[in-house]
């Protein structure tokens, strides 16, 4: 899934996404445009109620995500635990809950830490090209040869087992995309008339980078960033599965999963609730970033 | 000719590309000047040079592959100081250029469909040189910019200003190219080929735009283009390039009623000619051949492979752009036979 996910920044790289001007007859068109996708329509309410979630938990949850019941040990669902418990009796549900802070946090995170990262240095080497390019493109290629899960793995586990550091990893891991797209994008835009028109004006090199060609690539900067949430999420999944990620007995998806492959045969629900959490999330992310690229591509216009 | 310094003086520019298959030698010795106020019209065909050359002068030339072999461009402009004086641009820094491009000379290009930022309002656009050059705030740029619009003929500017390209008619958006050129008030405006994108009643408008302005503001214009009628409708000197070359210059009305050089006369064969009636219908002449490999020029004229008119020395010696001798001052052509004479004996029927 992750690299169906990773894979479409190379093929989105060759034309440039239209842009995307805040203004609200062209914002209007916009939402009709992905509107009209029921599938980009659903996958934006899930990731909108995911995020209510997420920011809510506290309010939301019936139980505290960490309270241990003795007498409820890994309890079918009922009225009262409606997912059911755990091997310590934790509440299922509060905990699937509150996990979506650390699946949303993480993909969220990871993928502004890439964006910040990769966005800079993709504009460097697609502007400046030469020596800095070629320097930039080796390191990135380099990166891109590591399979992004692996890789994740290796830096979380070199950072330490910590979410946080889980974070970091999975955005570094994420960088290198970010930078092969944004240096495909910028030398594509860099290359229109209206950037050569921009240097006739006068306009200094730093101002045509940042005034007149990036708007121009945010748009596909924003699809991608969508895609490889999804991707990230999986990678947090992973991460905590493998104990790398999320620490007991603080809850995230992944780490729920660890724990329930134990009790497969007797409590079913303490792996099918996460997982399908998962699968939930990860769907709604790349149904809406598909959404965002059918809506903003030129071709498609109209 | 005239007692003040011209405003441009190009002298023998060169400009060369370096290609994987060799070296496209694409301007070569192009030398002429510009005197204020003049409207100088550049014709010739893809490859001429005619665009080019004027890239170069602005330092709009990709280096690489591009580069400035030879030669001096001096424009007359403000220096620093705010003085009038003859710079060469060729010889300036990157970052004095920028003071010159958009400030003091202004540029439309051929494409208003993709020349203009799809992502930045026209009035962002057009305040950009203003606040760029003349430091204007965002407040007064965009009353200049309103009146700019006003200026290019576009009505209701103060509603539009908020509005973005793809919202403007192809003519719209050249208008608007116009007032990103015309900005700050450049003393010379260089249209590269800004008709030829355009329905023939839009490109009627925008010539008749330019005039109106230009009498308005007094600019010097180049307007480079391969259409005859619109030269011969805006230019006051007609220059015609070939193979990174002029091959023949000089005042419109002199070099459309008495050509000298073959590649001229050409050009104006292949023009239709309307008012000929329906009995005298004639066949439009092409020119035969195509422009020769800017790797490897022929030696003497280039354009004597293609010329019915070539004698020997053609294929030798490359003719100097020379005053023409039983015309108008001023009116120059590069060719070693006597066109007139040869047409009156009947050549090249």
């Amino acid at each position: 899934m992750s690299e169906a996910g990773l894979s479409t920044a190379a093929e989105m790289a060759a034309p440039p996404v239209a842009a995307l001007p805040p203004e609200p007859g062209a914002l209007r068109a916009f939402w009709r445009r992905f509107s009209r996708r029921r599938g980009a329509l659903a996958g934006l309410v899930v990731v909108v109620l995911l995020g209510i979630l997420a920011l809510g938990a506290a309010w939301i949850a019936p139980f505290d995500p960490t309270a241990t019941d003795w007498g409820a040990v890994r309890a079918a669902p009922t009225l009262t635990h409606l997912f059911g418990t755990d091997e310590v009796g934790r509440d299922v549900l509060s905990r699937i809950v509150y996990g979506t802070r650390a699946s949303l946090g993480a993909g969220l995170t990871s993928v502004a830490l890439a964006v910040a990262l990769g966005l800079p240095l993709g504009m460097l080497a697609g502007y400046a090209g030469g020596v800095i390019d070629g320097a930039i493109m080796r390191l990135t290629d380099a990166l891109l040869a590591i399979p992004f899960l692996i890789l994740a793995i290796a830096l979380a586990a070199f950072l330490g087992p910590s979410l946080t550091n889980a974070m970091v990893a999975i955005g570094l891991s994420a960088t290198s995309i970010f930078v092969r797209l944004t240096r495909a994008q910028v030398q594509a835009a860099a290359a229109e008339d209206f950037v050569e028109a921009a240097r006739a004006v006068g306009n200094p090199p730093w101002r045509i980078a940042l005034h007149h060609i990036l708007p121009n690539i945010v748009p596909a900067i924003l699809v991608q960033a969508t895609l490889t949430i999804a991707a990230a999420i999986i990678a947090e999944a992973s991460l905590s599965f493998l104990g790398l990620g999320q620490q007991p007995p603080e809850p995230s998806w992944g780490s729920m999963l660890n724990t329930a492959k134990n009790f497969l045969d007797q409590a079913p629900w303490m792996a099918i609730w996460p997982g399908l959490s998962i699968f939930l999330a990860v769907l709604a992310f790349n149904l809406v970033g598909d959404g965002l690229r059918d809506a903003l591509d030129p071709r498609e216009r109209r | 000719m005239t007692a003040s310094p011209p405003l441009l003086d190009v002298r023998d520019l060169a400009v060369a590309f370096d290609t994987e298959s060799g070296t496209v030698r694409a301007v070569n010795g192009v030398s002429y000047t510009l005197r204020e106020g003049e409207t100088l019209g550049i014709v010739g065909e893809s490859g001429s040079g005619k665009s080019v050359h004027v890239l170069a002068m602005l330092g709009l030339v990709p280096r690489p592959p591009g580069r400035i072999t030879g030669g001096q461009v001096l424009f007359r402009g403000r220096d620093p100081e705010g003085h009038d004086q003859a710079r060469d641009l060729l010889a300036m820094p990157e970052r004095h250029l920028r003071r010159v491009r958009g400030a003091e000379i202004g540029m439309v290009f051929q494409d208003p469909m993709s020349s203009l930022n799809p992502a930045m309002t026209v009035a962002a656009q057009i305040a950009e040189p203003l606040r760029l050059h003349l430091g204007l705030g965002a407040r007064e740029a965009r009353a200049r910019a309103r009146d700019l619009l006003d200026l290019v003929r576009i009505p209701d500017a103060s509603r539009r200003l908020d509005h973005y390209p793809h919202e403007f008619s192809g003519g719209q958006r050249q208008r608007v190219m116009i007032a990103i050129g015309l900005a700050c008030r450049p003393k010379l405006l260089i249209a590269d080929e800004a008709t030829t994108a355009l329905d023939v009643t839009v490109q009627a408008e925008i010539v008749a735009l330019v005039q109106e302005l230009k009498r308005e503001i007094g600019m010097a214009i180049v307007w480079i283009t391969h259409d005859l009628g619109v030269v011969a409708g805006i230019a006051d000197t007609v220059q015609v390039m070939y193979a990174g070359r002029i091959v023949e210059r000089g005042p419109v009305d002199a070099v459309f009623s008495d050509p000298r050089n073959a590649y001229t006369l050409g050009l104006l064969r292949s023009l239709p000619d309307l008012s000929r009636d329906r009995a005298g219908r004639q066949r439009l002449r092409q020119i035969e051949g195509s422009p020769p490999d800017m790797r490897h020029p022929p030696p003497g004229d280039p354009f004597a492979p293609r010329n019915p008119f070539a004698t020997p020395r053609c294929r030798t010696e490359a003719p100097p752009l020379a005053q023409v001798e039983g015309s108008v001052p001023g009116h120059l052509a590069a060719a070693w036979y006597d066109l007139p004479a040869l047409l009156a004996a009947g050549a090249g029927r």
